[in-house]
């Protein structure tokens, strides 16, 4: 039988039976967004690497004009090289079951049956891919909307068109989402491509590293470094390397995303522990503000201040063990569902949904330890109170000297005394008051924030896209006649200019020595490997948005041509500052820079100079056009791929304006809404505080309102106070919220811009927002205030007046 | 006989911001073991003051109050407690009975406490008490449905629980009819038969009926020296 403590314990819970279960409902909802944010991250966080891993991920890939076997052989003699494999990458075009067209990524793989790097894993159907057949990769399945056993048309980039059989489908984990990018990936045999009309040889080259003599895997430098050295030893060897890759090493493709959804996961778990704390601090302090006179009794019959402390710490405990239990099995389920809806966003496949120790010590921590921690102050203050002092009944006897704030509250004056009370009503416990107007701003606050950062996502895409005077780019596989290109292009219509570029792989060399220029760059161990970008004199098809330093000038006199990089080199090579002189190697020559800014570009590691001549040849061109939708830019492209197969041009690739941020733009949505369900989450958090604080300013009020009806105010207008004392929270809180939220959103945009683009972001605000939040903040306060007002109505003057 | 509590110049005095107000002044009293004492006087005149500093319940700001032979006055507020749930019952003029334990269970709120009782005897002695004082049956009932007397009766068996030498009341019947404020008072005369110290503030004229000295109290000050009415067999008789 449990003792009289216990049962003191469990009934004073069951008395208060309506208020526990708020503090249930916040303990259960804080634990369980804690424990769905962790559970997932672990789950995700293990399987997604584990899965990327296992398919021997590829260090570095070149790619190289054309290559055959022989090429693999010297290279897989390399000393550092532990594994290579080959591909052959096509463009291409393929039909899609409504007839559209849509972007092809072809692939064909040297060996089906001993694929050594970025390993293929079959699904459906047929393995490997027989001739005449295709393999799709399973997340493009959905953009192609084919079955297996259905023929499916394509046309690859030098015109060739070809009709095969989808034999299957496979898991390839290394590539980005087919969904998001709109386009298909596609698997033949080299049989199936000799017999579509190409030769057969292959154009990317994959090596992965042997690990260091300690046994250390390779960082990024010593990779980057590698990369160049094989670069070099590619180029003495006459292959043409028109791209080099270097993967951080272990580093999903998807890290960035998943970073800034982790972050913002565990930015919002810290809330919710904190949110829970606030209510329980306020449950606590509520009830025994309740059980004052029942301490000092306790007290008079022999408990001391431990004992006194253990009843109610006991109840804090019930509270967390049935908040906890109600939560983790709901919390590991809903888990479960999230990482599953996220899986075929990261593409990759969960082999255990285990959940680490660690997970569940922490929310245990949480659903017990941040209650008991929060009960601690309330707790110690109660316990420690003399009898003296709970029979004078000090809450309400105790000095109370009005700050600024009350004193200005007690001033204001209205119409109705009905309203001044109800005003007043709302600050008469001043840390009650602050803490649930805190959380309520504080929700407020973060509602701002979630559209701020929106606004400020989208601003920085709009920003992105202005500052390119282009809408198509084309990439050519070697130098063309820029004239001759030109030509070609003059009839078609929504052109409107180009201006010719020059793209190639490049890398940092951060010396500061002179003497680089007779160097080898082969021996230089510290490199980043960039794209170089040489735009012609007086360019305007360019103008990236500067973070510091400026954009390149047309002073042909400075001393040394002027280079810009994007933030993306910055963040492999911190120690670059503006004004310093860089030594850049590219297409086998070393030359000295100097830099004179650092513009911000999504996407990979840049670096923008001018060339000091207009352009003969070149390998791209920028070209205006009329208009920059989507749409039209899309219906260009396919315009461009056409003439450039009619007329032999050798396309590399043909890029949109919009190319590079439609990839951003669906992982800030990602970003948006899981701030607009965490926030939601915290939103009814704090209204079920609101009701609390409600609910026991009623309760200590049971008396007085019972007077107030003795002297003639209706139920009506009792409800009429609590409205007005809700609403003028709510107004209070909204207020505070908006000064809140500045600092708020700067510091999200920050952490965000950082993980996302590498940059902070630039805060853009949503003045709308600060209105919209009024009434909503309004309406959450007066909807979490019904369920008190109900009881205190329900309540006859009898006894109310003799409520004790 | 022995002396079981006795005051040294016990002086008490409240600050607040103004002022300090002095609610006691110079008290010299001596309660001897098997007392029955009554302190009356009138509302403010310091007897409740009087009795908290007896029982524990607060502390003087100068003097000695000395109960079974413990220095009161300069205990370690920690300690009082559990020093007090041993050595005295007190009773409360709105009975202060906890309302979500059972009636058996606010008597063993106290033997939970101090755990002088062994734990396997608590039980048996609840019931027991609750049957001395006349309320066999109530056990599991909660005391919101209780009468007042009854509940007072419960206060006095909870005074009990630990068997303490001193039992202190503070208007005990402040809060009852008369005919039901005559069935404590025997009740208080019974323990004080059995040897129990007893200590009554009151208003009731009644009290000092059934008590064997009366304290008078006038503006924090004893009027006169306790004086004994009548010898307390008398008083026992007279009950």
């Amino acid at each position: 039988m449990l003792n009289t403590l216990w049962m003191k314990t469990w009934r004073d819970l069951w008395q208060n039976r309506g208020r526990s279960a708020l503090v249930i409902l916040s303990i259960t909802l804080s634990t369980f967004t804690l424990g769905v944010i962790l559970n997932s991250y672990a789950i995700l966080s293990r399987e997604m690497t584990n899965d990327f891993l296992k398919s021997n991920p590829t260090a570095i890939s070149f790619n190289i004009e054309r290559f055959d076997e022989d090429l693999l052989q010297k290279i897989a003699q390399q000393p550092a090289i532990d594994k290579v494999d080959a591909r052959r990458q096509i463009t291409g075009e393929i039909k899609t079951q409504n007839g559209e067209w849509k972007p092809l990524l072809l692939f064909v793989l040297h060996d089906y049956k001993d694929i050594k790097l970025d390993v293929l894993r079959p699904e459906q159907g047929s393995w490997p891919p027989g001739n005449k057949q295709i393999l799709i990769e399973r997340q493009a399945v959905t953009v192609l909307g084919a079955n297996v056993g259905e023929q499916v048309q394509l046309k690859t980039s030098a015109g060739l068109v070809a009709s095969l059989e989808m034999s299957g489908t496979t898991h390839d984990v290394g590539l980005a989402q087919a969904e998001w990018e709109n386009i298909v990936y596609g698997y033949i045999s080299a049989q199936t491509l000799l017999n579509i009309g190409e030769q057969a040889y292959f154009n990317q080259l994959k090596v992965s590293l042997k690990s260091s003599a300690d046994g250390q895997e390779q960082s990024l430098q010593q990779m980057a470094s590698a990369a160049n050295q094989l670069k070099v030893w590619l180029s003495e060897q006459q292959y043409q390397v028109s791209n080099v890759k270097v993967a951080p090493p272990g580093e999903h493709p998807h890290a960035n995303i998943t970073g800034g959804m982790f972050m913002i996961q565990k930015v919002f778990a810290v809330l919710c522990c904190l949110l829970s704390a606030v209510l329980v601090f306020n449950l606590m302090s509520a009830m025994l503000s309740k059980h004052i006179a029942q301490i000092g009794v306790m007290k008079a019959i022999g408990a001391s201040n431990q004992q006194v402390s253990q009843i109610y710490y006991r109840s804090v405990i019930v509270l967390g063990i049935i908040g906890m239990l109600l939560s983790l099995p709901l919390a590991y389920v809903v888990a479960i569902w999230y990482v599953d809806m996220l899986l075929p966003m990261m593409n990759f496949n969960v082999e255990s949904y285990r959940v680490p120790l660690w997970v569940l010590l922490i929310e245990i921590g949480m659903g017990i330890g941040v209650p008991m921690v929060a009960a601690f102050v309330p707790i110690k203050k109660a316990s420690q109170l003399t009898i003296r002092e709970t029979f004078m009944e000090y809450n309400q006897q105790q000095d109370h000297h009005a700050n600024w704030f009350e004193r200005l509250v007690y001033q204001l004056s209205f119409s109705s005394p009905a309203i001044s009370l109800a005003v007043r009503n709302s600050i008469r416990n001043r840390s009650r008051f602050i803490l649930t107007m805190g959380v309520l701003a504080f929700a407020a606050a973060l509602l701002m924030a979630t559209f701020n950062i929106t606004r400020t996502m989208n601003n920085t895409i709009a920003v992105e896209q202005a500052s390119k005077n282009w809408g198509i780019a084309l990439k050519f596989k070697q130098n063309v006649t820029v004239a001759t290109v030109v030509d070609m292009l003059k009839d078609i219509s929504g052109i409107t200019a180009t201006e010719a570029f020059n793209r190639s792989p490049a890398a940092i060399i951060d010396t500061h020595d002179e003497s680089t220029e007779q160097s080898s760059a082969a021996s230089d161990p510290h490199k980043l490997l960039v794209t170089l970008t040489k735009l012609k004199p007086g360019s305007t098809m360019l103008n990236m948005p500067v973070i510091t330093g400026r954009w390149l000038s047309d002073d042909n006199a400075v001393d040394l041509p002027e280079v810009v990089v994007s933030q993306m080199v910055i963040k492999h090579m911190p120690e670059l500052e503006i004004g310093m002189s860089i030594n850049i190697e590219s297409q086998g020559n070393i030359r000295l820079f100097k830099l004179v800014g650092i513009v911000r570009n999504i996407g990979a590691a840049s670096i923008y100079t001018r060339n000091t001549e207009t352009l003969i040849s070149a390998n791209g061109l920028y070209l205006s056009t009329t208009t920059q939708s989507r749409s039209s830019l899309n219906q260009l492209r396919k315009t461009l791929y056409s003439i450039a197969e009619q007329r032999g041009v050798p396309l590399s690739y043909i890029n949109t304006a919009w190319q590079s941020v439609d990839v951003v733009e669906d992982h800030f949505e990602i970003i948006f809404y899981l701030m607009m369900l965490l926030t939601v989450i915290i939103i009814f958090i704090a209204s079920n505080g609101i009701m609390l604080t409600m609910m026991t300013n009623i309760i200590e009020r049971t008396r007085e309102n019972g007077v107030l009806k003795a002297v003639g105010a209706s139920n009506k207008e009792l409800a009429k106070m609590l409205f007005f004392e809700a609403v003028f929270i709510g107004v209070l809180a909204w207020l505070v919220g908006c000064f809140v939220t500045l600092p708020l959103s700067f510091v999200v945009a920050y952490s965000l811009g950082i993980l996302l683009i590498q940059t902070p972001f630039e805060l853009v605000l949503q003045p709308m927002v600060f209105l919209y939040t009024l009434p909503i903040t309004v309406v959450v306060t007066t909807i979490a205030s019904m369920i008190p007002m109900k009881n205190m109505m329900k309540m006859p003057v009898r006894e109310a007046l003799i409520y004790e | 006989m022995k002396k079981t509590i006795t005051l040294i110049g016990v002086e008490k005095t409240y600050h607040n911001q103004q002022q300090a107000c002095s609610i006691l002044s110079n008290i010299e009293l001596q309660i001897n073991q098997g007392d029955f004492v009554s302190i009356i006087g009138k509302s403010g005149s310091g007897k409740s003051t009087l009795l908290n500093i007896m029982s524990a319940i607060d502390q003087p700001s100068k003097g000695q109050v000395i109960v079974n032979d413990t220095d009161i006055a300069h205990m370690h507020p920690n300690k009082l407690d559990s020093w007090r749930g041993r050595n005295i019952g007190l009773v409360f003029q709105f009975f202060q009975l906890i309302p979500t334990l059972t009636v058996l269970e606010n008597i063993l709120l106290p033997m939970d406490f101090c755990k002088v009782i062994p734990s396997h005897k608590r039980r048996a002695r609840a019931e027991q008490l609750l049957c001395d004082v006349g309320l066999t049956g109530m056990a599991n009932k909660f005391p919101s449905i209780l009468s007042g007397g009854e509940k007072q009766r419960v206060a006095v068996a909870r005074a009990l629980a630990n068997d303490p030498d001193i039992i202190m009341a503070d208007e005990p019947t402040g809060n009852l009819d008369s005919a039901t404020a005559k069935t404590i008072f025997n009740l208080f005369c019974q323990l004080n038969a059995q040897g129990k110290t007893v200590v009554l503030v009151s208003h009731d004229p009644d009290c000092q009926k059934y008590s064997s000295k009366t304290i008078l109290i006038s503006d924090g000050e004893i009027q006169a020296e306790p004086f004994t009415l009548r010898p307390a067999k008398e008083v026992r008789q007279h009950a």
